[in-house]
């Protein structure tokens, strides 16, 4: 029997106390008492027997011959045909017909050694001879050095002669196999499973890429190809993602199993989750054809939020906005500041001005796209043979590839700068009057409207955010605009000057289309960052002000209110993806009460509706779904945010389903492995193909010890509960007999 | 050389026909110049409106037609962030309060230009601006302005100094993070834009002569440019193009 130790103590103090008050209660009852006493006290003996768990050794005497451990192969690189399929050829060796080669092997070894036979994979599993027939190569991973461990710990106590390793070498496990082979203690015979000589395969070793990219940077993408039975090939390589390919390298195969490394250099051009695949032609001969491809996602995500700036003259904005955004590290800064007017004179040569060409057709045609944010300030078009076309790319920017846009005041701005009659003009979120707009003088205040927007957000606390605004320093004259367009957010307006349409709007935004747009009637904002400094109050705000106005246009990822996470990228077939839910508030506190739904479309672009998800228990905002992929691919899942019929928000993520494939990558016969495993370990190696029964000899060992062989659990039995049955059921008999109840 | 006179004469009008700048401004450069005590603060009256000529007719910039003469205490000191201080003699000490004011001027995106008109070192004016910014700056000193600075390509590729009298051939700066807020020029920069009523100049440039004059001219459009739109001609796409005009002066 065995106890935990202080379990054991306090089981014998309580029988003894239970005997002394049995003995106790003996010297005055009468004997029918006495009888009920005894059949409680063993009642509450079998209950503490039940409660502190004992379990009973079994010890396994050793026999008269010495065991040996056959360690079987059972992962799926085992179902591979070079030519034959590996594990039929195991079957064989362990079942074969009557005076076969194999069936004089294992009759030689049964008659000097008593076998015990394991399969294994992940991990090793007991089995007998008989089992090997029906069984089924299936394990999804090999772990060789694992298995020899496990071994070794069943069989303590030096009974163990040797070991058997049947297999085809391709390890993929984590514990190593030359290792655990030499603490073995016992020699280990490996026996090669495949021809190396038959085997015939071209595949895509390795694919070393990172997690995640930056956009618009040159990424890296090496690959390690290798093939057997194509020496002297060329193999086209192609990379390529959901669009189509990428890029195409060619591998030149000089001998078997040669390493030809390759390498991808591209720039991603979106922000994102993608799917890459590398693929190498697959051809009839080939053992395996799933490991010609391989497939990963990287993160594509923004380095830095790039802002192109264009200054239609030198101003104290422009020099105040570019010192507050060139000290941001997380922001890269280009513009373009019109020094000088065509009209203008010069009193010296062109080449003693530091003036450089306005390269327009550049800007508007290519270089916009490789910009987050397009920024406008006092800059009129029509100077610069800016036409129609360039300012329909900057709409398409916006609208079509969810680029940002922010105009500012001045005289050549919005209406004054002729945009009414541009395609610009259906990206503001401003009515313009046109050319005859007006500048509205004066020093003004802005009134801010809505307080919970990110952007005019200077502090977490709604009534010192108010205080804040209302002590801001005064802007400086600004555009007349006729009106917010439908749909849009005026955020500031003038708190004099009106128009029909009520007080001038100042500080506008809107979504056009997959992308962001914000006005700004004056071009003096610099006077918060200037102005508060004579305060004392330096430019905190300001700072702030354009921090958070730059992050809502470019939807960075901290100014959304939903964020849905997964807990890792990529999951097995059926495996659960565990789905995390953080919803805020608009002052980003934890959302509780928010209904949140999820959707998924799955590989095949069918879209299921996973209803309304649950809420953590007792962590605030934050609400957790589950699903299982059935088939490959990448699935999307959506989560969407209501509370009080508003919509918070959405966030979507990619997860990819796989097959599991390592066992498919590199199923080649590992010789190589195997026979220092057997050399490590003072065994030998042989080919399944050219073993003989001669082969096999271990050395003689020590006196075996008696090995512990299970451990059964004494109380966990339905008769010590039976039992403890019929003595209530008596004891209440005897009782009731009595008229004792 | 008359469409420039017709447009000072036009400037000058406008000086005494428009109102004193006052907190409205809109987004026009002004110039501001620093009223102080115990010196000779406003030394070339006359100067001012040639500045703003070139400034009109060569760029692109918008200017305040009226010069902002203010005292540190003003409440319109803050519409500017450009500030010229010019003198020739030594000047009474400024109070705590006003280092306090100038010092936050000048490290939240202020510009102060400082012009000695008489250029002898540690005497006069140079004593009392050495002794001003060691109490404005009691843990920096002024360095020296290299070539390679934004100051000398923000409008005009500059290789050298001018001024009234060529005495130093750099400027000086004080460092505030990423820019230079002070400047400190010993030439004379504005003693060289005076002219008298009959727009004739009132000093020659010595010993460099008309030339030197132009280097003043252009140092001082530079200077604006500079508090305008800052490091903007160091940026690397501007690179190119500048080294290849700098290659062909060579």
């Amino acid at each position: 029997m065995v106890f935990q130790p202080v379990k054991l103590w306090i089981l014998l103090l309580l029988f003894t106390g239970v005997i002394w008050v049995v003995l106790y209660s003996f010297r005055r009852i009468e004997s029918r008492k006495k009888l009920l006493t005894v059949i409680r006290m063993a009642v509450f003996l079998l209950f503490l027997l039940v409660l502190f768990q004992p379990a009973m050794t079994v010890y396994e005497k050793p026999g008269d011959k010495p065991v040996i451990a056959f360690l079987v192969d059972s992962s799926m690189s085992m179902k591979t045909a070079d030519p034959i399929p590996r594990f039929e050829q195991v079957k064989e060796f362990f079942n074969g017909e009557r005076n076969s080669k194999f069936n004089r092997i294992m009759s030689e070894l049964g008659r000097r050694y008593k076998p015990i036979v394991f399969t294994f994979a992940g991990s090793s599993h007991r089995t007998t001879i008989e089992n090997i027939s029906g069984a089924s190569p299936e394990g999804r991973s090999t772990d060789i050095g694992l298995a020899i461990q496990q071994v070794e710990k069943e069989m303590p106590g030096n009974a163990l002669n040797g070991i058997i390793l049947i297999s085809d070498g391709a390890n993929n496990g984590s514990a190593s196999p030359l290792e655990a082979a030499d603490f073995s203690g016992v020699p280990v015979y490996t026996v090669g499973v495949g021809d190396p000589g038959k085997y015939i395969d071209l595949q895509v070793s390795e694919v070393m890429a990172s997690d995640f990219t930056f956009k618009n940077t040159p990424t890296n993408i090496d690959v390690v190809i290798s093939g057997f039975g194509f020496a002297g090939w060329t193999v086209p390589v192609l990379l390529k993602n959901v669009d189509g390919v990428i890029q195409t390298r060619k591998a030149k195969i000089k001998s078997n199993n040669e390493k030809i490394e390759v390498n991808f250099n591209f720039t991603p051009k979106r922000v994102g989750t993608f799917r890459y695949t590398v693929s190498i032609p697959t051809y009839k001969s080939e053992v395996s054809l799933k490991n010609n491809i391989k497939k990963f996602t990287m993160q594509v995500v923004r380095d830095k939020i790039r802002i192109m700036y264009i200054c239609g003259q030198p101003s104290w904005e422009y020099s105040f906005l570019r010192n507050s955004l060139k000290g941001d590290p997380t922001l890269d800064f280009i513009s373009f500041n019109i020094l000088r007017n065509p009209e203008d004179v010069t009193i010296v040569p062109d080449s003693q001005l530091s003036l450089i060409p306005f390269p327009t057709r550049e800007i508007f045609t290519k270089d916009i796209y490789n910009f987050d944010l397009l920024i406008f300030e006092n800059f009129k078009y029509s100077r610069f043979r800016i036409t129609n076309a360039y300012l329909e790319n900057i709409k398409i920017f916006v609208k079509e590839y969810g680029g940002a846009f922010l105009m500012l005041g001045g005289d050549n701005s919005f209406g004054k700068g002729g945009y009414k009659t541009t395609p610009l003009y259906d990206i503001l979120p401003v009515e313009l009057s046109g050319g005859n707009e007006k500048i509205s003088m004066g020093t003004f205040r802005m009134r801010v409207n809505r307080y919970n927007h990110p952007i005019v957000r200077m502090s977490n606390n709604p009534k010192e955010n108010r205080k804040i605004w209302e002590l801001m320093p005064e802007l400086d004259s600004c555009n007349e605009m006729v009106r917010a367009k439908p749909g849009a957010v005026v955020l500031g307006s003038h708190p004099m000057s009106k128009n029909k349409h009520g007080n001038l709007p100042v500080l506008c935004v809107w979504d056009a289309g997959k992308g962001r747009v914000m006005t700004m009637a004056s071009n003096t904002t610099w006077r918060w960052s200037f102005k508060l400094a004579a305060e004392g109050k330096g430019n905190y705000y300001y700072n702030r002000f354009w921090s958070q106005a730059i992050r809502w246009l470019i939807k960075a990822e901290e100014m959304r209110l939903v964020h849905l996470s997964a807990d890792r990228k990529v999951f097995m077939r059926d495996e659960e993806i565990k789905l995390n839910v953080r919803v805020f508030d608009k002052y980003y506190r934890p959302n509780n009460g928010a209904s949140v739904y999820v959707s998924v479309i799955n590989p095949s672009g069918k879209k299921v509706d996973l209803g309304i998800i649950p809420a953590i228990p007792r962590v605030d905002g934050q609400y957790e779904a589950g699903y299982e992929g059935s088939i490959e691919g990448s699935y999307k899942f959506i989560a969407e945010a209501y509370k009080n019929g508003s919509r918070l928000g959405l966030d979507e993520i990619n997860c990819e389903v796989a097959v599991p494939t390592i066992e498919l990558e590199n199923p080649q016969l590992n010789e190589p492995l195997l026979k220092k495993i057997s050399e490590i370990s003072g065994g030998r190696y042989f080919n399944i193909n050219r073993i003989t029964e001669k082969d096999i000899k271990f050395p003689e060992r020590e006196k075996a010890v008696a090995v512990a062989d299970k451990r059964v659990s004494v109380w966990n039995s339905v008769w010590i509960f039976m039992l403890i049955a019929v003595l209530l059921t008596s004891e209440w008999y005897l009782r009731r007999k009595s008229g004792m109840l | 050389m008359s469409h420039k006179k017709n447009i000072l004469i036009v400037l000058i009008a406008f000086m005494f026909i428009c109102p004193a700048v006052s907190g409205q401004q809109r987004d026009h450069f002004v110039f501001s110049q620093l009223k102080y005590k115990g010196g000779n603060w406003n030394m070339y009256p006359s100067s001012f409106a040639e500045i703003i000529n070139l400034l009109m007719t060569t760029t692109s910039v918008e200017p305040e037609l009226r010069r902002n003469d203010i005292l540190l205490t003003d409440k319109d000191l803050f519409i500017s962030p450009f500030m010229w201080m010019v003198g020739d003699r030594e000047f009474d000490e400024f109070s705590g309060k006003d280092i306090k004011i100038l010092r936050q001027y000048l490290l939240c995106g202020g510009l102060l230009v400082i012009d000695d008109a008489v250029g002898h070192r540690n005497y006069g004016f140079d004593k009392s601006v050495r002794k001003l910014i060691r109490k404005l700056f009691p843990e920096k000193k002024f360095e020296k302005i290299t070539e390679g600075h934004a100051i000398f390509r923000s409008y005009y590729l500059m290789r050298g100094l001018g001024g009234r009298k060529m005495v130093s051939r750099h400027l000086e700066g004080i460092d505030v993070g990423r820019r230079t807020a002070v400047v400190y020029c010993r030439n004379n920069l504005l003693g060289a834009w005076a002219r008298d009523r009959f727009g004739n100049w009132l000093y020659e440039c010595i010993p460099g002569g008309e030339m030197q004059r132009l280097e003043a001219m252009k140092l001082t459009m530079n200077l604006i440019m500079y508090s305008l739109t800052g490091t903007y001609k160091k940026d690397l796409v501007h690179q190119p193009y500048i080294d290849k005009k700098l290659r062909m002066r060579r």
